[in-house]
């Protein structure tokens, strides 16, 4: 049940604002950038449990509400991409 | 040629050095709270099954646990059977703790049947099993303790210490005396217990020293701060260069009066980050140098000597053509005598540095083999370059490492990429993995043709 209200978030996500998307990738890089002084074209795709632990904190302090994210929901986060999704189901990130 | 004689020590000493303290005293905190008592009982019971499985004095066990109560009280409980606990780190893929098990040939290993927990936790609730191993044998040396190191090529390194030297270890940590905890207080430990600083640092000597072990509940910033600011007694945090980072990162600490110090293993942090942290938290920010052969080797626990070290009581080292000795009286490789790594009473540590004649302050300079390490883990370039380069599609491949661990690979025509990382996935851990992936054509090679590793040169072939 889960994973079906997971798609449809993401469907609605699609269908609703590309650029809002493309946004809210571009938050998740800048704050891993920001570990190890990168630049944001030089964070992988993958993300490891050191880098999860940083973008929890800048999570926080960018929204200022604490990121309470369940086991499941942080298993997931192991990419750009599925924490983009896991943000937007928990509402934080872009305009939404 | 045998590297000395390694006299067993009465498996008592689990009682004597460890365990032994007032019933009531709250001892560790993973989650619920354990006192002595319980944790006598805990070690008890496990003792209690091992044997019934059939473990003796002078058999082998290897533990695949996660950080939990189980591991402490199988390892302890193994210790008091007076049998050898090898540790091989859960987050190993199949394949490779396939491999140390039949390099290591326990008797018996003791798995996660059930585990709770999941990312960022940085304890499980585990269920676990005894699973025999029909080839295993008793252990051939005395050691109480065995891990593993990953080898550049060949196996692994098998790094044996015996009770003796694990006590020798603690009582450093009591000679050293100012900055390391005392009992009564507290040490919010964020290392690995299955590794040389979480397990003899933060757990081996908390339980000696009757200073109470605690584990966050997720390895958070946030939930780092709370376990601290849990308890009332005076806090040490335990960790590697990353948990500065990510500690100095936090805007603004809540107050924590009881926080006294940091230490950490490892490379140093760079100077803003340490100069963050000072500044955030108001407190001492400590170096410590160790490696698994030896433990606890050299320390800077108040930041005064830094970017330099000053041995530890009892240890002499030396500079020996720009690498760093240390005098170790046995060899501490089990059925491997590398005169590369030991010879004569020297342990070899293959890491450059220099040791200033007046003072005896030691500058560790970086290492001078593919060692690299990753949030306190050590990752052996060359181990994954090989194990890469050996999967089928792949024709050649060098493993670097900038502000990642990143692959350049030439493969053949039919192969797809996909499937080699695949490949590596299930042969190396999570952690050993490129981060970055680069198909190249050909790998640059010098006029001898030896393989570049140099970055600028490799990411000019992309």
């Amino acid at each position: 049940m889960g994973n079906s209200e997971a798609r449809e978030v993401g469907e609605a996500r699609e269908a609703g604002e590309v650029g809002e998307a493309g946004q809210a990738r571009g938050e998740v890089l800048a704050m891993l950038a920001t570990y190890g002084e990168r630049r944001p074209e030089e964070v992988p795709e993958s993300v490891d449990s050191l880098e999860l632990a940083w973008l929890i904190h800048q999570i926080e302090q960018r929204y200022g509400r604490p990121f309470d994210a369940d086991d499941e929901a942080l298993a997931r986060m192991t990419t750009v991409g599925s924490v983009v999704e896991v943000l937007g189901e928990l509402g934080f990130g872009g305009a939404g | 040629m045998a590297a000395g004689i390694d006299i067993p020590t009465d498996p008592e000493w689990v009682d004597e050095v460890l365990l032994a303290g007032p019933d009531n005293q709250v001892c560790l905190v993973l989650g619920e709270p354990v006192d002595r008592a319980g944790l006598r009982r805990m070690v008890a019971a496990r003792q209690q099954a091992l044997t019934a499985a059939g473990l003796r004095a002078g058999g082998s066990v290897a533990l695949c646990l996660p950080p939990s109560t189980a591991f402490i009280t199988n390892l302890l409980a193994a210790w008091r059977i007076g049998a050898r606990a090898a540790l091989l780190d859960h987050r190993l893929t199949a394949f490779e703790v396939e491999q140390a098990i039949a390099r290591l040939a326990p008797q018996y290993v003791v798995r996660a049947e059930h585990t709770s927990g999941g990312a960022l936790r940085a304890f499980h609730e585990v269920q676990e099993k005894i699973v025999a191993n029909p080839g295993g044998q008793p252990s051939e040396t005395s050691h109480a303790l065995v891990q593993l190191s990953s080898g550049s090529t060949g196996p692994s390194k098998a790094i044996g210490r015996t009770a003796s030297d694990l006590i020798a270890e603690i009582d450093r940590y009591t000679a050293i005396g100012e900055g390391v905890p005392r009992g009564g207080e507290r040490i919010v430990s964020l290392a690995s217990m299955v590794h040389v600083l979480g397990l003899v640092g933060g757990l081996l000597y908390g339980l000696h020293a009757g200073a109470r072990l605690v584990l966050p509940g997720r390895m958070t910033a946030e939930a780092i701060l709370a376990a601290v600011a849990a308890g009332p007694e005076p806090t040490t945090l335990l960790g590697v260069p990353f948990h500065i980072e990510l500690l100095a990162a936090v805007a603004e600490p809540p107050r924590l009066p009881q926080l006294t110090g940091m230490t950490t293993g490892g490379e140093l942090v760079r100077a803003q980050v340490h100069d963050a942290f000072v500044d955030r938290y108001g407190i001492r920010l400590g170096n410590m140098y160790g490696m698994t052969e030896l433990g606890v080797i050299a320390t800077d626990l108040f930041g005064a000597h830094r970017p330099a070290i000053l041995p530890a009581p009892g240890i002499q080292m030396r500079d020996d053509d720009g690498e760093l000795h240390i005098a170790m009286e046995n060899s501490p490789y089990v059925g491997l005598v590398d005169p590369a790594r030991w010879s004569d009473g020297w342990l070899h540590t293959k890491d450059a540095g220099s040791v200033e004649p007046g003072t005896g302050l030691v500058r560790v300079r970086g290492r001078r083999d593919s060692q690299v390490s990753i949030g306190g883990l050590k990752v052996d370039l060359s181990e994954v370059e090989h194990t890469l380069a050996g999967l089928p599609g792949v024709e050649g491949a060098v493993v670097v490492y900038g502000k990642a661990i990143e692959a350049y690979v030439v493969l053949t025509p039919a192969a797809s990429l996909d499937d080699v990382q695949a490949g590596l996935t299930e042969r190396v851990a999570p952690y050993k993995r490129p981060r970055a992936w680069h198909v190249v054509e050909r790998l640059p090679r010098t006029a001898t043709g030896k393989l570049v590793r140099d970055q600028s040169v490799l990411s000019g072939a992309r």
